[in-house]
């Protein structure tokens, strides 16, 4: 009814208004410090209006709705930079651990400056070889590497594991987060039936939201019932109305567990931003295991039983394809070469030998395995490379490997990470200090045995670096060789060449070992088991009888360093490698120095002093008329003039002869003859107090080094030149005949040359980098100068001739007969090995130690003064390495380093520049959301007074209706 | 903008926040002396000071193999001086011989001398520093109890003479050092070019012999014309002293490359400090005036805090 009553059920309804709207207001202060809160706003409309005869009238107000200020666009804008934020704030956190592992700052226990004292170290070894304190302060500071290394490796390692746990506290956090919000989703469409909105139950909603978005990479929308689906990273449901999907975690390895069970794994590239992608981001920028190309089939196999392919199945009985099936396959290794092989099926074939042919194909530099059913190449080489792949299956039907093109099932590397890098530094150092090892000797040789340090089955592909080994170019065999230097109980030291021609990349230690005891026999040792080679638990070692010792040096073909023989640094991966023991117990045998030569004297004279091997009769006589002295000068050259004029003395210059003439008469004995040659200056001759003749320079004097005897024999008769060589004693002499001249004695009776094969000098020259010149030796063919009539003298000259100066070396006499050969510091030539070798027409072998040449002048010894390894290694620190990119170790550990730092730096630069971002926009939402405590203080006034007002009108309305009734009375 | 009840007190929190943790860094960087505590600080002076430190390492590694070298070759020198005026001294006495007016005794006593100068030569080209021999090559140490690199060999012949001869055990390959990458010099030559090559032993004992036999020239006994042993000692002379020569300019390469490596590693010091040291005074006032603004912001704080409504109703 209109009027009074109409107006007080106004006022009533006002006064319920703003009831409400006060609560509201409290309720809005009540939250004012809740930052998920967002605030709220009573709606006020009119009451619909009646009709009355003066027109549609007014009847009061009523609260329509509370609206939520809510900006939906801002949220979604705050959520997407929560999740940068969260990738960086995860990112910082680990690469602050990270940096403490590379913080060379701290200059006294930095990974840099254990190097420096390293280097250092070696550097004073090589300024004292002889010292035995440099020689343990090399071992202390080699094993403060191995333990600084292994404490870095170990460290990321416990990071990895570290993540590991963190990654299970996000995945559970996640999970969490998403069965709620599904809950709410439930909750919030059941109650918004009604068309009110769930204001509280959406600010919950929101700020689980705002946390998950932090926590990972997802995108959400609302659906018309008012839910919320989320979806995670590249297309993986999270959350749908009510339903959630799983995250699981397993090590490191996380998987999105789809509605089928099946799981698939996520890495950071599906899930790149949020807390989740910065620590997977972290994760393989740890482990090396990803630093390693594969290519994998895109089908996955099932066998005849319905299992998944194991390697152990037999492809007759569990596939069903028949013997003599072939399977074809083809590719390209790491650095592009083409391979293609087949394997043909018999009936005792399994899965694995079909594996075992795909590695041979590629010369063992993949591995071939199978994983979850599918068939697996992985690269053995690090970083990016050429790897490719295919196969063609005899019956597709029973078996299918599927295309190894699929991009989704490869794995590429572009370049190495933050762990990759290290162990590449690692390895790198450990070479660098080996290789230049092997080949060095210290102080003494090894005694008794020596023992390899690394193991194998059976095969030499096994071998750590046995991609390192030199091999044919078409890389199925081995190439190369080393030498060992055996020394005997007398003392004299022998060099024998062990050559690894003809073995093929797939032999087994036995086969080398097998070529080492053939070439030691070939020079005459382990016949007797004094010096051999054996395999003992899959090890190579090297045995000597007591009085043998044995070194090493010159290996080109790699294979000391693989088999572990004389290295210091024992193991391969520098994550866990030390100082060789045997070095650390009996530290003379660091190798300082090394064995080839940079120049060579003789132990025996091959000009010394002659003496006769039995007694000579002193007065024996001979049919000669005249004796000729040619005279030779230190490098075999003839003295072509008189050296000292002795007219005087009776004796003559012949100058066709280019010798002294002295004259003989028939009725001379030996005596008188050795009394006229006595009388020549530079000569002794003479018979000693045993009655043995002597025949010998005069030391004192510094021109002739040598001299030929010459005769003019009568025919019959004795002949003196006779007698000298049936006494053994080997001066060059000839006949002259008055126009000719025969030769008589050589000079080279005296070794044992070999009579059916053609005895060769044979000298092996290194150039600066350790290779073999020419891949060939310098030969000189002795037998040759015989035949040609030569003495030992043009032995020298064929040294010295020019034709053979690009050899870079050059021979001559000592003042004691001894004979020297030198490197002239021209052409390549830096150092070089003598031997003897002998031809049978076909090959080139060694001649056996006491056959031949330069085995019985002997002349190798071991020079304790010789710093030659010692240097090179010091100066390693500063050689450039092809495998680092051709900077030096210790600049490559700094760049390590540099990054480390870096890259720390721009995440926390990030970060911070984020987290200002945030809180700006956070500011902006709040301008909208926020609740302003003046503004809700001036909305309670507003209301209260309004109520007062209200109330007003109550009690005057009740006055008016007193007044009303009071009328009547 | 409408500010909300949280906007003010966020921005707050964040900004002393922020100044805190700036004045905590400097803090430290004053407290270690250095530019920067960890590599991220300033990832390319934390590289570039590595580098300058690498290098000073391998100049410090040379330097000693400089220092040791020098001291061998300085050795040497003066050695070889000795020697030399020793050769003088037997060339007088070769003069002094060679004159008509001595005769067979006071020969002998000149011989004598020669003998005596042969012994003393013999000792200084088996000098030793330390535990090394200076004229042996290589093999500067690891010979038997008793044998050494320069030995005195005697023969006697039927006829009682009695030859005498010096033999060489060392090594004829040269000693080195690496004083720079890559490079290596020799130090000095080995026994066998210096003293075998030379003549010199074998000059004395003829001289010695000679002038036992008072000046005649018997081949048979090899006794010479005594004017040819005043040549040869000159020619000897001449001979140790190019090589002397030699390792004078041998010692002068390595003090010129010594010096050199001073100069150098001085300028890499100095580089390092520039890049590394922090300076003080820079630090010392940044500090100041961060604190007076930490201080500033707690006040302001303090200000505003107090500012609401409720306060008035």
């Amino acid at each position: 009814m209109a009027g009074l009553t109409a107006a007080l059920n106004i006022a009533k309804n006002a006064l319920l208004t703003f009831q409400t709207a006060t609560q509201v207001v409290s309720h809005n202060v009540a939250n004012v410090s809740n930052e998920a809160y967002c605030r709220q706003k009573p709606i006020e409309t009119t009451y619909p209006s009646s009709p009355s005869p003066v027109g549609p009238i007014g009847s009061g107000v009523k609260i329509e709705m509370i609206q939520r200020y809510f900006d939906a666009f801002l949220e979604k804008n705050i959520n997407l930079k929560r999740t940068d934020y969260g990738l960086f704030l995860a990112e910082e956190t680990g690469m602050t651990i990270l940096e403490t592992f590379f913080n060379e700052v701290v200059n006294e226990s930095g990974l840099v400056q254990i190097l420096q004292n390293f280097w250092t170290a070696w550097q004073n070894l090589s300024n004292y070889p002889e010292n035995l304190s440099a020689r343990t302060q090399i071992i202390e500071t080699g094993k403060l590497i191995v333990e600084a290394l292994e404490a870095k490796f170990k460290g990321l390692q416990d990071l990895e594991t570290q993540i590991g746990l963190k990654l299970k506290t996000i995945v559970d956090r996640i999970n969490t987060l998403s069965s709620q919000i599904a809950q709410l989703n439930l909750q919030i469409s059941a109650m918004e039936t009604g068309g009110k909105s769930a204001n509280d139950l959406r600010d919950q909603r929101d700020k689980l939201i705002g946390e998950l978005s932090q926590l990972a990479s997802i995108q959400y929308f609302e659906t018309k019932e008012g839910a919320y689906n989320i979806v995670l990273g590249k297309g993986f449901n999270l959350v749908d109305l009510g339903r959630t999907w799983k995250l699981e975690v397993s090590g490191t390895d996380i998987y999105w567990v789809s509605t089928k069970g099946e799981k698939i794994p996520l890495t950071s590239k599906e899930v790149s931003s949020g807390e989740l992608g910065g620590w997977l981001r972290l994760l393989e920028q740890l482990s090396d295991e990803f630093n390693y190309e594969y290519v994998s089939g895109n089908k996955v196999v099932f066998n005849n039983s319905g299992k998944l392919i194991g390697e152990s199945d037999n492809f007759v009985s569990d596939f069903g394809l028949f013997v003599g099936d072939t399977f074809g396959f083809s590719g390209t290794d790491h650095f592009g070469n083409n391979i293609s092989g087949s394997f043909t099926v018999s009936s005792g074939s399994t899965v694995r030998d079909l594996l075992d042919a795909i590695e041979s194909a590629f010369n063992y530099t993949v591995e071939a395995y199978i994983k979850d059913g599918r068939l697996f190449i992985e690269d053995k080489y690090r970083g990016p490379g050429k790897l490719s792949f295919s196969i063609t299956s005899p019956d597709p039907s029973k078996i299918n490997f599927g295309s190894f093109d699929d991009p989704i099932y490869q794995r590429r590397v572009t370049e190495l990470n933050l762990a990759g890098r290290l162990k590449l530094f690692g390895e790198e150092l450990i070479k660098a200090v080996n290789e230049l090892h092997t080949q060095g000797v210290g102080l003494v040789f090894y005694e008794k045995e020596l023992e390899g340090a690394y193991w194998v089955n059976q095969y030499i592909k096994e071998l750590p670096y046995f991609l390192n080994l030199s091999k044919t170019p078409d890389g199925t065999g081995l190439t190369g060789f080393f030498y060992i230097w055996v020394k005997d109980p007398t003392g004299k030291i022998t060099p024998v060449k062990v050559s690894l021609e003809g073995l093929n990349v797939n032999a087994i230690l036995n086969d080398l070992v097998d070529k080492i005891n053939s070439t030691l026999r070939e020079v005459g040792f382990g016949t007797a088991n004094d010096v051999r080679a054996l395999v003992r638990n899959g090890r190579l070692v090297f045995q000597a009888q007591d009085g043998y010792s044995f070194a090493f040096s010159n290996d080109t073909s790699g294979i000391l360093l693989a088999t572990g023989i004389n290295i210091f640094f024992v193991g391969s991966d520098p994550a866990n490698f030390r100082v060789n023991q045997l070095l650390a117990t009996k530290p003379e045998l660091i190798a300082s120095g090394r064995m080839d030569l940079t120049a060579f004297r003789s132990e025996k004279p091959l000009f010394g002093i002659f003496k006769s091997s039995g007694t000579v009769d002193p007065s024996q006589t001979f049919d000669i008329s005249k004796l000729y002295i040619r005279l030779y000068d230190n490098k075999g050259n003839v003295i072509k003039s008189p050296p000292v004029d002795l007219i005087d003395q009776g004796i003559a210059w012949n100058s066709t002869l280019n010798a002294y003439e002295i004259d003989v008469n028939s009725s001379d004995s030996l005596q008188e003859i050795l009394n006229k040659l006595n009388n020549l200056p530079f000569l002794r001759a003479y018979i000693d107090t045993d009655g043995k003749m002597v025949l010998v320079l005069e030391p004192n004097q510094t021109i002739v080094y040598g001299f030929e005897i010459g005769e003019n024999y009568g025919g019959s008769g004795n002949s003196f030149v006779d007698l000298l060589k049936n006494e053994a004693m080997y001066i060059p002499t000839f006949r002259w005949n008055g126009s000719k001249e025969e030769r008589v004695i050589t000079g080279f009776e005296g070794f044992n040359f070999n009579p059916t094969k053609t005895d060769f000098l044979s000298f092996y020259l290194f150039d600066k980098s350790g290779d073999l010149i020419n891949n060939e030796p310098f030969r000189i063919n002795l037998d040759q100068i015989i035949a040609n009539g030569g003495t030992i003298f043009s032995l020298l000259k064929e040294i010295n001739s020019a034709e053979n100066a690009k050899y870079g070396l050059s021979a001559r006499l000592d003042r004691n007969g001894r004979l020297i050969i030198e490197t002239t510091g021209l052409y390549k030539t830096k150092t070089f090995i003598i031997q003897d070798e002998l031809y049978d027409g076909i090959t080139y072998n060694q001649a056996p130690y006491n056959y031949s040449f330069i085995n019985t002048l002997r002349g190798y010894t071991l020079d304790r003064g010789d710093n030659r390894t010692a240097q090179a290694i010091a100066d390693s620190a500063t050689v450039t390495r092809p495998s680092l990119n051709y900077s030096t170790l210790q600049d490559y550990y700094s760049s390590i380093v540099g990054e480390v730092g870096s890259a720390t730096q721009s995440v926390k630069d990030s970060k911070n520049f984020l987290e200002t971002l945030l809180s700006q926009l956070k500011s902006i939402k709040e301008s909208i959301s926020g609740v302003s405590l003046d503004e809700e203080m001036a909305n309670l006034i507003k209301y209260q007074q309004a109520f007062v007002a209200s109330a007003k009108i109550l009690t005057t309305v009740e006055d008016m209706f007193e007044t009303l009734l009071n009328a009547k009375r | 903008m409408r500010i909300g009840f949280n906007t003010k007190f966020r921005s707050i929190l964040a900004d002393l926040n922020r100044l805190s943790s700036e004045i905590n860094l400097i803090q430290l960087k004053i407290s270690s002396g250095k530019n920067f505590t960890r590599p991220s600080d300033d990832p390319s002076s934390v590289v570039v000071s590595l580098n300058y430190k690498q290098g000073i390492s391998n100049i410090e590694k040379y330097q000693k193999a400089i220092d040791d070298g020098l001291s061998i070759l300085k050795s040497q020198e003066s050695t070889l001086g000795n020697v030399q005026d020793l050769i003088a001294r037997a060339k007088v006495l070769a003069i002094q011989a060679a004159n008509d007016t001595q005769n067979a005794q006071s020969r002998q006593a000149i011989a004598n001398e020669i003998d005596g100068i042969i012994s003393v030569i013999l000792s200084l080209a088996n000098s030793q520093l330390g535990e090394k021999y200076l004229f042996a090559g290589k093999k500067t140490s690891g010979y038997s109890p008793g044998e050494k690199p320069f030995e005195i060999i005697r023969e006697t012949l039927p006829d009682g003479e009695i030859i005498e001869k010096i033999i060489y055990n060392g090594s004829v390959e040269d000693l080195e050092i690496g004083y720079d990458k890559d490079m290596a010099i020799t130090l000095g030559k080995n026994g066998q070019e210096i003293f075998m090559d030379s003549g010199l032993f074998e000059t004395l004992f003829a001289l010695k012999r000679t002038l036992q036999a008072n000046n005649n020239i018997d081949y048979k006994k090899e006794q010479y014309n005594i004017q040819e042993f005043i040549g040869k000692l000159d020619n000897i002379y001449n001979y140790i002293s190019a090589e002397r020569g030699g390792i004078g300019s041998q010692i002068s390469h390595l003090e010129t490359k010594k010096n050199l490596y001073q100069d150098f590693r001085q300028t890499l010091e100095t580089n390092l400090g520039n890049v590394e040291s922090a300076d003080l005074a820079e630090l010392v006032t940044k500090l100041q005036s961060l604190t007076i603004a930490y201080d500033a912001a707690l006040r302001a704080t303090a200000m505003i805090s107090n500012l609401s409504l409720a306060k008035y109703l």
